[in-house]
Parts: C-alpha cells; sequence; structure tokens
C-alpha cells in the first residue's frame, strides 16, 4: 500500500522523463477492469493522456485467452513506454493478482498500490508539469516599409509552472469579423514554432496590455481584454494567408464627401439616402472621430424662364458622422423638380473639387455620388441634354479630384447597367448598384475602412 | 325573332389612335366582323370633325347601306399618351351598331350614346360586345322642342349643312340631347344619310351636316343658339315643311317621324315625299310643283290638271307647267280644250283642295275655255257645268274681269256682291249699262242697271244719262220683257228713269220728244204713258206725233213717197209762236225729208277710267262717238284709247331717253 | 424727282387694280409630324420679327381665330400644335408694307398695300400615306384640294428619315395620284406638274441637323444678323437636302430626292433650310451661343412632351410662302394677259 503522494511523486517523475518519443504507460487496476492511461508529449511539449477503453476483468481472465497473455497484451504499446502500473482497488479480488502478473510480465514497470482515483491524479500531475519549451504570443511586426512579418514576443520560459503570469503590450488593429487571433506557440532550441494554444477575440482596435496566465502546459489564458473568446474554425494556414503583405499608415484623418441626387421618383430618393446613410454609419464606426463628413444635395439644372437655378445645396461640410446622419434625415422628401434627363453632378463636382482644402499627409479624402442620371454636358452634345448654364466640365472636375493626392472617389448608381460616363468614370467602370451596395467594400475603396486584405489576424507587438 | 334579340344589338368598334411613340393616328384595334380595319379608318376619316379644342365630342354618323347599313358613333377623347413629337394623343373610340335594329325601336343617338360610351376597347379578342337598346319612347323630346331646334330641322332639308354657333359653353350632354332632337324630327330613315357632330373646327373641311362650331362658314347655313334665323325665301321645301309641322302636335310628329324608317337622304325627291308624308297625316293630297317640262301640249297639260284635280299627281306643279305653256297671254278657245275642261268637269268645286290651289288654275282655265274674252253667255255656260259659282272660280273669274264684257262683269258683281259690284258698276259707264241692261236676260242684272241709272241720276252724274237712255228707250222693252204682267211697274220705272236723265221736275217739250224719239221703234206703251204723264204741257198730243210717231214713221221704211204722205197729213198745224226750249234735234220742216238720223259710227263702249274722266272733262257732253249699242251684236272688243296710248308711249321714251343720257354722263363725272 | 416706287425685283407684288387679291392655293405636305402645322403657326412671329412692315392677316373668322389660336401655341404656351385630323384649310392675306407709287399729274393715288392672298390646306399628314389612309374618299379630296392648288410647301424631317426612314412612302403614292389626275391638263407639259414647290428641310434646329450641315460645311453665318444664327446659303440648301436623304434609316429617302426632280419643274423648285421654332436664345446673351443652341425642353421623366424653351426665332417660314405667294401671282397675271 502505497500513500498518494508516493503515487504521485511516481507519476509525476515518470511524467517529467516523458519525451515525444517515451511515452509512459499508466495502468489503472480499478474496481471494474483494467483502464489504461497513453501519455505523451505532443509537438509543442504538452504532455496528454488518452485513455483507452475499460478492459473489464472478465474479458481479461476469463476470456479464450490465458489471463497472463491477455494482461500482458493489454499494456503492450507501440513504442517505448514506460509502465506505471497502480491498483486502485486494492480489495479487488483480481487486482492483486493481475498487478502481480503484470509485475511478472514487465519487470520494469513500477507497480504500486494506491486507493485513489487516478485520473484526477494524472491530471494535476500533468498541470503541474513545468514547461519544458518557451511559449511566445504570435504577433506582427511592421516593419519600416510597412511590410508586415510575424514576430514573437516571449509569455512563459521553460520551466514555468502554473500559475505564472506575464503581462504583454498588444496593439490590435482592425480584424475581420472573426476577430484577433492571440495565438501562443512553443519553441525549442531548434527555434522551431509549434502551436500550443489560441484564442480568437473581438478586440476593438486600440492598445492594450493584455495579462497571459499559464495554467499549465498548453493551457494560456488572457486577461485585460475586453471580449471573450469565440470559436474559430480557421486553420494556422489560413491565418498565416490572411496577413497582408502591407500595413498602410494609419488614417489620421479622413473626410467623406457625400453627394446625393434628390431628383426623381421619392421612393428612389429615400433609398438613396439610406445607402449614404449606411456608408457614414460604416465609415465612422470603423474611424470614429478621425472622420469628417461633408453632405451635399443635387437635383437638376432649371431652365424655365424666371426659375431659380440653384442645383446644388451643401447641406453639411466637414461635420461630425452624427451631424451628417441628422441632416440625411432631414433631405428626407425633399426633391428638386426640373429638367428630367439629367442632374447638375458636374457642378457638384466643380463645387467639391474647388472647396477641398490642400491634401494633407496621411488624411484621406473620399467623393462619394449617389445617384442616377448623367451629368450635364459642359456644351451641345449628341445625347441632347441641355448643357450646363454655367458650363462645369464634369470631366475636368473629376481629372482635379483624382488627381489630388489621397483622394479617392466612388459611386452608388441606381442601375448601373445604365450608367453614363460620369458614373463610370467616378468608379472605375464599376459604380456599386443602389440595390445591394457592399458598404465595407465601398468604404474600403473608399479608403475609409481598412479593406479585408488590411486586415489583421494578430495583434501587432507594441511598444513594451 | 325572340324579343331579347329585339332588344340588343352587336356592337362593332375600332380604337383610333397612336402607337406608343408613333408618328401618325391609325387603328390600333378594330373588331373582327363585317367591318375591317380599312372600313373604321375610313369612317373615321371621313366623318372627321377635324382638330378638336375641347375634349371629349362626340360625333354621329353611318356607314354602308341597304342590308349592312350602320349608325355610327365616334367618342374622342383624352388619353395620357403621347406621340413620338412629345404631342398629345387625342383617341377616338368608333363604335357601329346595325341601322336596321336601332331602326326597329327608334332609338336615339343619345340612348345610343349612353349604351356605348361604357364600353372599353378594346375588347379582348376582337369580339363584338351586345348592347341593349330600350324601348321605343318619344316622351323625352317633347319638352325639348323649340324654336331653333325646328328651324335647325327645317334648314337642314335644303340639304345643304348646318351650323350652330354661339353654343360654346354648352357641356357635351346638352349638345348631344340637341342633336338627337333635331334628328327626332326628322325621319328615322335620314340617319342613313346623316352625321352630326357635337363639335367641328371651322376650318376644317369636313362633311358633317349638323354640328356645333365656333365660326360660320359660307357654305353652310347658321344657326344662332337660343336666336333661331330665319329660312331663306328659296328654301321653298323648308318653308313647306315648317308650315306643316305646325299643324302636328308634337308626340304626334315624333311618333310619325319615328315611324319613317325606310332609308331616304336629302335629296330633292326624298324630301318631296317626307312633304307628302307629312300633308297625308293631316289628309292632304298635294304636292310641290316641280319644273315644267317643256314642249308639252296644252291639251296634254289640260288632261295632267285634271288628274291632279281627281287625286292623282301634282297639282301645283301641273298648274304652274301650265301656266308656263300658256305664257298667261290667252288666245282664242279651243273647244278642245273646253271639251276637256267640261268632261273632267275641271271646273267643278273640290272639297279637299284649298281655294289658293284652285284659283290660280281656273284663272288658267277660264281664259282656254273662253278665249280672249269672257262673255256672259260662257259665264253662264262655266256656270252650269261648274255646278254654280263656287268661290274660287268666283275669284277667278273677278280677277279675269279685264277680259270679261260688261254683262259679265256685272254678272259676277252681282254674285260677289257688295263693293265689288259697286266698283263693277262704276266702271261701266251709261251707254254700256244700258246696253246690258237692253240685252240682258236676266231680270237682276236689268235691275241692278236700272238701279244704278236712276243713283246715278240722281247724285248728279247724269249728265249723259239722257242721251245714253234715249238711245235705249229708257229700257222700256226690258220692262216691258220682264215685268209684262205689270205695267204699272213698267211705267213707274220709266217714270224714275226720266227723271234721273232730266231732273225731277216735269217733263219739257224737247225732253219729251227726245225721250220718245231716241229709238221710237222700242217705245212701249209704258213709255208714252210714263213720258205724257210727266209731261205737263198743252200740247201732249204734238208731243206724240212729233216725237214718236213721226220719227217711227219716219224710220219705219214705209216707202219713199209713202212716207213723206204720211207725215204731210199729220203735220201739225201752223205754229204758234216758237216754244222757248231749244230744240235739241233739228226743227222738221213740213215738205222737207226729215233729217237722217244721223248715223252712228260703230260704237266704242265705255268701260273704266278714261271715259269716266271724259265725262267729267268740262265740255263733256254726248259725243257723237258714244252711243247706244248696235241691235244685239257682238260685243264689242275692249280696246285702250289711241290717245292715252300714244301719250304713254311718248312718256316712255322721254324718260329712256333721258335716263341713256344721264348713264352716258355719268362715268365722266364718276372718274376722279 | 424720286425714285420710282417701283420695285423691280419682287414682280409679283402689284395688286391688280379694282379686283380683290386672288388668293392662291398652296398645300402642305409631309409626313405626320413633320411640322407642317407648326410652319404655319411659326408664320406670324417670323414676320414680326422680320420687322419689314410684311404681316399676315386672316381672311375670315375661323382662320383669323385659328391664327390667333396657332400663333398662342407657340409664343405663348410654348407648345407645339395639337396633330391636325382631318384637312384643315386657312384662308390667309400676306400684307406688305404700301409702296410709294409714281405720283402722275393726271392721277394721285394712296399708297396700296400689297396683298397676296394665300388659301392654305394644312392635311394631317397621315392622309399622305396611301396604305395607311383608308379612305380613298379623304384621299380623293387630298388630291382634288392639289389639283387645284398651284403651290406646294413640301416638308422634309431628317429627324424622322433617321429614326424611321419613310419619307418616300408618304410621297410617292399622292405624287403618282396627282401626276394621272393632271395628265390631261394642259399644263402638264412635259410631263411635269405645273405646280411651283418649296422643298423645306425642317428642324434646322436640331443637333444632328446643324451637324450635319456644319459637316458638310454648308453652314455660314450672317453678318447682318443680330442674333448670330448659322444658315445655309439658298445654293447649298439642295446640297444639304441631297444629303440628308443619303442618310436616312431605310435608304429610301435617295428617292425622295429623285422623285422631286422627275415630277416638278427645275425651275419651280427652291430649296429652303427651315426650323419653325429656330434656335435657342439665352435672353442674358441675346445672341446664337453654339455651345447651348436646342430650343426644346423636355417636360416629364417618362413622356416625350416637350415645350419649347426660349424665345421663337423662325429660320425661313416667311420666303418659302412669299416665294410661292409671288412666284403664283406673277404666273396668272402671266396667264390672264396672254
Amino acid at each position: 500500500m502505497s500513500e498518494p503522494d508516493e503515487v504521485r511523486k511516481a507519476a509525476a517523475g515518470a511524467v517529467a522523463d516523458l519525451t515525444e518519443r517515451n511515452a509512459l504507460l499508466v495502468a489503472d487496476l480499478a474496481a471494474e477492469g483494467l483502464v489504461l492511461w497513453d501519455l505523451r508529449r505532443d509537438a509543442a511539449g504538452t504532455p496528454r493522456g488518452r485513455s483507452r477503453p475499460v478492459l473489464p476483468w472478465d474479458e481479461l481472465l476469463n476470456g479464450p485467452v490465458p489471463p497472463a497473455r491477455a494482461l500482458e497484451r493489454a499494456v503492450q504499446t507501440d513504442g517505448p513506454a514506460r509502465l506505471l502500473l497502480v491498483n486502485t482497488f486494492p480489495d479487488g479480488p483480481h487486482n492483486a493478482s493481475a498487478l502481480d502478473a503484470l509485475r511478472r510480465a514487465r519487470p520494469d514497470a513500477t507497480a504500486l498500490t494506491c486507493d485513489l482515483r487516478l485520473g484526477d491524479l494524472l491530471a494535476e500531475v500533468i498541470a503541474d508539469t513545468p514547461l519544458n519549451r518557451w511559449y511566445d504570443l504570435v504577433t506582427l511586426q511592421r516593419n519600416d516599409d510597412g511590410r508586415l512579418e510575424l514576430a514573437c514576443r516571449l509569455l512563459f520560459p521553460t520551466g514555468a509552472r502554473r500559475g505564472e503570469k506575464a503581462p504583454v503590450a498588444v496593439e490590435c488593429e482592425a480584424a475581420d469579423e472573426r476577430g484577433t487571433v492571440f495565438a501562443v506557440v512553443a519553441s525549442a532550441q531548434e527555434r522551431r514554432y509549434t502551436l500550443v494554444t489560441r484564442r480568437t477575440m473581438r478586440v476593438p482596435p486600440g492598445r492594450y496590455t493584455v495579462t497571459a496566465e499559464l495554467g499549465g502546459p498548453g493551457r494560456v489564458r488572457f486577461r485585460g481584454l475586453p471580449a471573450e473568446p469565440v470559436p474559430d474554425d480557421r486553420t494556422w494556414a489560413e491565418l498565416i494567408g490572411a496577413i497582408p503583405a502591407r500595413l498602410p499608415p494609419p488614417v489620421t484623418a479622413a473626410h467623406l464627401v457625400c453627394a446625393i441626387e434628390v431628383s426623381g421618383p421619392p421612393e428612389r430618393v429615400a433609398e438613396r439616402l439610406a445607402r449614404a446613410d449606411q456608408t457614414i454609419a460604416h465609415a465612422a464606426a470603423e474611424l470614429r472621430d478621425r472622420l469628417r463628413v461633408s453632405l451635399l444635395a443635387y437635383g437638376p439644372h432649371a431652365f424655365e424662364r424666371r426659375a431659380v437655378d440653384a442645383p446644388v445645396e451643401i447641406r453639411l461640410w466637414a461635420g461630425t458622422a452624427d451631424e451628417a446622419l441628422d441632416e440625411l434625415e432631414n433631405l428626407a422628401g425633399t426633391t428638386h423638380p426640373g429638367y428630367p434627363h439629367a442632374a447638375a453632378l458636374e457642378c457638384v463636382l466643380a463645387e467639391v473639387a474647388a472647396r477641398l482644402d490642400p491634401p494633407e499627409p496621411g488624411a484621406r479624402t473620399a467623393v462619394l455620388a449617389v445617384g442616377g442620371r448623367p451629368a450635364f454636358p459642359p456644351r451641345v452634345h449628341p445625347s441632347e441634354i441641355l448643357p450646363c448654364p454655367v458650363r462645369h466640365d464634369w470631366a475636368a472636375a473629376v481629372d482635379v479630384l483624382a488627381d489630388r493626392p489621397g483622394t479617392a472617389l466612388g459611386a452608388i448608381h441606381d442601375r448601373p447597367e445604365y450608367a453614363s460616363d460620369v458614373w463610370l468614370r467616378l468608379s472605375d467602370g464599376a459604380p456599386a448598384d443602389l440595390a445591394a451596395v457592399d458598404v465595407q467594400r465601398l468604404g474600403a475603396s473608399l479608403g475609409l475602412a481598412p479593406a479585408a486584405a488590411q486586415r489583421l489576424p494578430f495583434p501587432l507587438a507594441g511598444s513594451p | 325573332m325572340t324579343r331579347d334579340d329585339a332588344a340588343s344589338a352587336a356592337v362593332q368598334w375600332a380604337l383610333i389612335g397612336k402607337e406608343p411613340h408613333g408618328w401618325g393616328y391609325e387603328v390600333l384595334e378594330c373588331s373582327d366582323g363585317l367591318f375591317q380595319r380599312e372600313d373604321f379608318a375610313e369612317m373615321n376619316q371621313r366623318y372627321s370633325p377635324g382638330t378638336p379644342e375641347e375634349l371629349p365630342q362626340v360625333t354621329v354618323a353611318r356607314a354602308a347601306s341597304g342590308e349592312n347599313a350602320h349608325l355610327t358613333l365616334a367618342i374622342e377623347e383624352e388619353s395620357t399618351t403621347r406621340d413620338a413629337g412629345g404631342r398629345d394623343v387625342v383617341v377616338t373610340r368608333l363604335y357601329a351598331v346595325p341601322y336596321a335594329r336601332l331602326a326597329a325601336r327608334a332609338v336615339s343617338y343619345e340612348a345610343l350614346y349612353r349604351a356605348c360610351a361604357p364600353l372599353a376597347l378594346p375588347v379582348p379578342g376582337r369580339a363584338t360586345p351586345v348592347i341593349g337598346l330600350p324601348a321605343p319612347d318619344v316622351s323625352p323630346f317633347v319638352g325639348r322642342i323649340d324654336d331653333t331646334v325646328v328651324q335647325t330641322a327645317a334648314l337642314l332639308l335644303t340639304g345643304a349643312p348646318v351650323q350652330i354657333v354661339g353654343a360654346g359653353g354648352l357641356p357635351l350632354d346638352e349638345r348631344l340631347r340637341f342633336l338627337d332632337t333635331v334628328a327626332a324630327m326628322l325621319p328615322y330613315g335620314i340617319r342613313t344619310k346623316f352625321s352630326a357632330s357635337t363639335w367641328t373646327s371651322s376650318t376644317a373641311q369636313h362633311q358633317i351636316r349638323l354640328s356645333f362650331t365656333r365660326h360660320p362658314r359660307d357654305s353652310a347655313h347658321t344657326v344662332e343658339w337660343g336666336r333661331p334665323a330665319a329660312i331663306p325665301q328659296q328654301a321653298e321645301l323648308a318653308r313647306a315643311y315648317r308650315q306643316l309641322i305646325s299643324q302636328y302636335h308634337d308626340a304626334e310628329l315624333l311618333e310619325l317621324m319615328a315611324a319613317e324608317t325606310a332609308e331616304r337622304g336629302f335629296r330633292p325627291p326624298d324630301l318631296r315625299d317626307l312633304l307628302a308624308v307629312l300633308r297625308r297625316g293631316k289628309g292632304q293630297l298635294q304636292l310641290p310643283a316641280a319644273l315644267p317640262a317643256p314642249g308639252t301640249s296644252t291639251a296634254a297639260l289640260l288632261l295632267e290638271c285634271a288628274d291632279a284635280l281627281d287625286g292623282t299627281g301634282d297639282l301645283e306643279d301641273a298648274t304652274a307647267r301650265l301656266a308656263q305653256a300658256t305664257s298667261g297671254v290667252p288666245g282664242d278657245a279651243d273647244p278642245h280644250h273646253w271639251e276637256i275642261i267640261s268632261g273632267r268637269r275641271m271646273l267643278a268645286p273640290r272639297a279637299g283642295i284649298p281655294a289658293k290651289r284652285l284659283r290660280p288654275l281656273y284663272k288658267l282655265l277660264v281664259p282656254l275655255a273662253c278665249g280672249r274674252h269672257i262673255r256672259i253667255g260662257q259665264v253662264k255656260t262655266i256656270e252650269a257645268v261648274a255646278g254654280g259659282l263656287h268661290q274660287p272660280l268666283l275669284d277667278a273669274l273677278y280677277e279675269l274681269r279685264a277680259q270679261a264684257e260688261a254683262e259679265a262683269q256685272l254678272y259676277l258683281g252681282q254674285r260677289i256682291g257688295g263693293g265689288v259690284l259697286r266698283n263693277v258698276l262704276n266702271g261701266l259707264g251709261d251707254a254700256v249699262l244700258v246696253e246690258v241692261a237692253l240685252r240682258t236676260e236676266d231680270w237682276t242684272t236689268a235691275d241692278t242697271v236700272h238701279q244704278a241709272l236712276v243713283r246715278r241720276g240722281s247724285s248728279g252724274q247724269g249728265a249723259e244719262l239722257a242721251g245714253a237712255l234715249r238711245r235705249g228707250a229708257f229700257l222700256a222693252p226690258v220692262f216691258a220683257r220682264f215685268l209684262d204682267t205689270s205695267p204699272p211697274d213698267q211705267r213707274s220705272r220709266l217714270a224714275e228713269l226720266l227723271r234721273a236723265a232730266y231732273g225731277k221736275g216735269p217733263l219739257g217739250r224737247s225732253e219729251a220728244e227726245e225721250a220718245l224719239s231716241g229709238r221710237p221703234d222700242l217705245v212701249t206703251p209704258a213709255l208714252l204713258g210714263a213720258v205724257l204723264a210727266l209731261y205737263d204741257g198743252p200740247d201732249a198730243r204734238d208731243v206724240l206725233v212729233d216725237g214718236y210717231l213721226t220719227p217711227l214713221l219716219a224710220n219705219a221704211g214705209l216707202g219713199e213717197d209713202t212716207g213723206p204722205r204720211i207725215l204731210a197729213r199729220i203735220a201739225p198745224p201752223p205754229p204758234a209762236p216758237a216754244p222757248p226750249e231749244p230744240a235739241t234735234m233739228p226743227q222738221w220742216v213740213p215738205g222737207t225729208p226729215p233729217p237722217p238720223v244721223p248715223q252712228k259710227p260703230p260704237p266704242r263702249p265705255r268701260g273704266g277710267i278714261v271715259s269716266r274722266a271724259r265725262r267729267r272733262l268740262p265740255g263733256g257732253g254726248p259725243r257723237p262717238d258714244e252711243g247706244g249699242a248696235q241691235q244685239n251684236g257682238p260685243p264689242p272688243e275692249p280696246r285702250f284709247s289711241d290717245t292715252a296710248g300714244i301719250l304713254i308711249l311718248f312718256g316712255v321714251i322721254v324718260i329712256v331717253i333721258v335716263v341713256y343720257l344721264v348713264l352716258l354722263v355719268l362715268p365722266q363725272f364718276a372718274s376722279p | 424727282m424720286q425714285p420710282t416706287g417701283r420695285v423691280k425685283e419682287n414682280p409679283g407684288m402689284e395688286p391688280e387694280r379694282g379686283a380683290p387679291p386672288a388668293e392662291h392655293n398652296i398645300a402642305m405636305w409631309g409626313p405626320p409630324g413633320s411640322g407642317k402645322t407648326t410652319f404655319l403657326a411659326a408664320l406670324t412671329i417670323a414676320m414680326n420679327r422680320r420687322q419689314d412692315g410684311w404681316k399676315v392677316v386672316g381672311a375670315n373668322g375661323p382662320s383669323t381665330d385659328a391664327l390667333i389660336k396657332l400663333t398662342a401655341s407657340l409664343a405663348t404656351q410654348r407648345r407645339f400644335p395639337a396633330a391636325t385630323r382631318g384637312t384643315e384649310r386657312y384662308r390667309w392675306y400676306l400684307i406688305g408694307a404700301a409702296r410709294e407709287r409714281r405720283r402722275s399729274l393726271l392721277r394721285r393715288r394712296a399708297p396700296e398695300d400689297v396683298r397676296i392672298g394665300l388659301d392654305l390646306l394644312d392635311p394631317s399628314g397621315e392622309l399622305f400615306n396611301q396604305e395607311h389612309s383608308g379612305y380613298a374618299g379623304a384621299h380623293g379630296e387630298l388630291i382634288d384640294n392639289l389639283v387645284n392648288s398651284r403651290g406646294i410647301v413640301f416638308l422634309f424631317d431628317p429627324v424622322r428619315e433617321f429614326e424611321d426612314g419613310d419619307a418616300f412612302d408618304y410621297l410617292h403614292g399622292v405624287l403618282s395620284q396627282l401626276a394621272h389626275r393632271m395628265l390631261d391638263s394642259p399644263e402638264f407639259a412635259g410631263g411635269r406638274l405645273p405646280h411651283y414647290l418649296a422643298v423645306c428641310v425642317t428642324k434646322f434646329d436640331e443637333i444632328r441637323v446643324l451637324e450635319t450641315a456644319e459637316k458638310l460645311r454648308l453652314v455660314t453665318s450672317d453678318v447682318a444678323d443680330p442674333l448670330g444664327f448659322p444658315k445655309v446659303e439658298p445654293e447649298d440648301a439642295q446640297e444639304l437636302f441631297r444629303t440628308l436623304c443619303e442618310v436616312s434609316a431605310t435608304g429610301n429617302a435617295e428617292m425622295v430626292h429623285n422623285t422631286l426632280a422627275q415630277y416638278f419643274r427645275p425651275e419651280r423648285v427652291r430649296y429652303f433650310v427651315t426650323s419653325a421654332i429656330g434656335f435657342y436664345v439665352d435672353p442674358l446673351i441675346g445672341a446664337y451661343d453654339r455651345d447651348d443652341y436646342q430650343n426644346l425642353l423636355p417636360e416629364a421623366e417618362s413622356s416625350r412632351a416637350v415645350r419649347i424653351r426660349g424665345t421663337v426665332h423662325p429660320i425661313n417660314v416667311v420666303e418659302p410662302l412669299l416665294w410661292l405667294g409671288q412666284s403664283l401671282a406673277a404666273d396668272r397675271r402671266g396667264r390672264s394677259a396672254r
């Protein structure tokens, strides 16, 4: 009869000797039969145990095979393995004889008798095992030229035991909808990294000081993040593949100029306003305070005599996103009557080009037009649309805007298959369809929100 | 045919408009039946009322004829579509309904409109929908017939289009109702040739007979709304129509017209037929006149007139042609004509024919019967043949009195009586009257003459009366003839005449002699007695001998030697101191042959103004040319006085010369 | 002594003394939508703009009314007149300014105004297409009217020809019938009709037409014109017409030109390039702007309704009618002198 501590010590010693090659087979002669645990260290050096199915005594002793042979076969392993025999039910009729038989079969096995729960003991023993590798956090590092590389930040050295904590500062950029992956890898002397564990958390962009807590070999928990882990089924290769090559410089300020055509059927106008609303909201969610929004409402020119011709209305210039959203609500229901076949987009572009301040480094400007009608040409045109009374040329205005550094142009059109030249020019040939706008993609193309290609699956290493 | 069939009709339809963004009007859809697309296009264009100003407008017309006759209804409406040029498109819904069905129930245009208007076009499958037809009912129209309606209906009968102006503010319903009411006043059958529209363009060349419009056109009659126009003079049929329908009650007329469903148009024969229908409705027979055919003989025309009188044929027509043939100038009487006239009893009264038609005929017949001059005998014959001188005949004869002899005139005058008789008498001179009286065989005529002569004497007109009466022996034979049973009456009448001739007082010797010596052969005992009674001179015996016997014997022609011997035997004693009275007759000196009674030249009977005027002229006494009638000779011919004629002729020539000179000179002053 | 008032270059302008001015029958000819009624509606405005004393006056009530209504629709309401239905007939007088008469000692007369009476026939365009007109009677009436007329204003619509290409359909049927009818007439000499023909290429204000003319280098500008409108010289008008015939949608328009040459005497045909509404003139600029000259304004998004954008400055609307009137008057006087 041994003490539990003895068993523990034997087990701990056996576990400590575990290598990747050498396994440890723990045979638990329990009441109902023979329970076997197969303990190995995985690639990351984390000891793992796997239990085999229970072999009832009846089968073993009363089977066709002679008992000794059966027992011997039960404790066979594929490779070299130590054997630890523990009789946890000493009062059992067969246990002692089985133990003897097994000791005879495997004289090198350590045999103990103790009445305890061997499973729990083993788990504890494993958890208490000190690390035999270095545990690192996978991060991304940005080089000077913007390229991203995988890097590691040390969490726990070899020999660290359960309960140790390691703070680490990270900076989380925008991730995709699954979140940022906090992955722990183990590295041995050979500098081969093996994934130990990983957690995916939807962490809003920002800087965080995270505390990694070691809960045993293969178990690390991160605290200090305002999110809970979520399941993530991406493979490692996918994660690595999702790392963009480059990280663009961060957006310090963004200016979204939104021009909405308020002519035509009221339902159409309402839909346009809704899309603009979505776009602005999305951009605001991404950029928060860095975003400035300008709102222009435009209609057609009026060619009637004595009619006031003021097709472009600047409802908001460089205001906040909330102000813009409020102003959009105010716009609901307005409509500009006038010439039925075109709208004064050329005047809008000219106005915007004139009003924009010279570009600042790091600031992005996006000009988005939402509408359906073509623009008025600068002079008589085969399409028979009357020319703009002020003779604004939309092509020239688009050129000015496109050449401006840090400026992106985009368009949402009622029916892209009928879009006229100006819309194609604004959107590089493919305006977004009013009925089905991919707001994120649009935002990305406007430079207001990172594209999927610019989402970081791993946190950036923050400055310590 | 069941009752249900009669109360409904299949409607053929067409929808005329423009293809969306098309250019020209065309038949977009049409029903599949009797009419094809081209037929509908034709209907639409033929009765197009021109470019519309306001919409909607309704046009009713017709299509095809005979068995396939249809009435059409076209409704022009606005549509929201526009053509390739951006102009508004006017859509026309055209419905065609078989005429026979409509005629059977005398369906009005308004009822047709109400039945067709709700039918939306196109009908799927190009089917022909069926509409229900209301029962015949003219009552809605009764209250709507006013002057404008009547005038419009009458004007339509001239065959020219009629336009109503000044009704711009009227709503469509009322205009359609007006058209309907006008059409109801005409036979239902004219709807197969009729077209009407609630609005036509004033500048369009359209063929619609009746429409509302803004401006009158020259080639159409114009009726101002609310102010019915007059029917032009030459529109005889229209006037006739107007007069005829005034005899009908409204409902009666409408029923009559609704029953006339035979197809008819607006040509003159159709319209005369209409008038006949209207007359027949009131029991009249005549038809309006037609132009006379040239070259027909008078006898044939007479026969035609006779036929017309009997009821077959057109009396006015025949009369007019007869008038043309005879040219109003009476020629010599043709016994053949008289045969016809008397044989066919053309002068007899006809109950159904109004006097105003008979009179002109009689005026033609009488000269044909009597020749240039109407004599009393002929009048009597006519009277006998006609069974009495009924009023139209009298009137006709009176109008012809210029051609009648005096006695005939008197006869007529007596028949007509009153002022006419006075006129007649005034127109006849004393001598004529005396002559008439002597010849007449009617006591009334003689009596009338007697009365007239007496009146003349009493009213101071009797200057020549004595002479006239002398030559007529103071009508002694007349009285002797008629009053032979009562010599005292004769004597009293003779006395009246004597007084009329010679005044109230007793007769003088010469007067007495004169009275007797005028026509001694006609002197009767009554005259002798009257003269002697009135003569209160002592030598009545001498009067007798000188005045009566001697002329009597002298004119008896008793022989050349016998005569003077006889006369010498009764020569008076040597004369006493000459009587103071002047003798008008040359004194007879015994031994010398009596002065011959001056032979009268062929007498010209007086009649009329000229002789009366002459009588009034100063120095008018018995003229040598005025004399009594010859012995029952033929009535003298009436002739104008030569002098008067020459005067008038001279005057005319002078005037003509003056006018001619004036016209010659005038242009020279007229040009600037 | 003052120069004589006889203006030799307008031989047809002297009135016949004593007799009322006879009216010359002139018919408008063209497919639906080619602008026949609009042409007539622009007449008053065109005369008004010439400011040389000519005016047009109605001869009777309905014609005066129609004149007022048509002019108002263009000038005041800025719309095209409604599509003609049936056949409209207008009787108008063109009245010119009084000319000074030679004063003679013998007689002294007040200057008389010159009058040309016009009896204008404006049929609806559908009647010119034999296939679709359907009603032989209406067609026959049209031929009757054409036989009685001696002047024809033939409108060729290049825009419609680009799109539909059916100008020939609206010409040859009626023309053949007209020729057939006049075959026995003594005036049908040399196998040609006696009519005077004014061929008007319409809608000069449309972009495509002006650009075609510009490409052909037929457009000049008149220095005397205060508005600076582009114009096509009369000599070039025929060239433009021929070229426009060649670019028709169906290719049949070439036959139009040839047909006209076959049936009408060349000395009696004249070509004009016209526009009933003219080019747009910005009131602030007051002249033609080659960057913006369209004078039509679409009204609503879905329909093709158009309004006239600015003021109406008709081009060559008076000249064809005046030429026809004068030619017909001279012709008549020549005939009566014989």
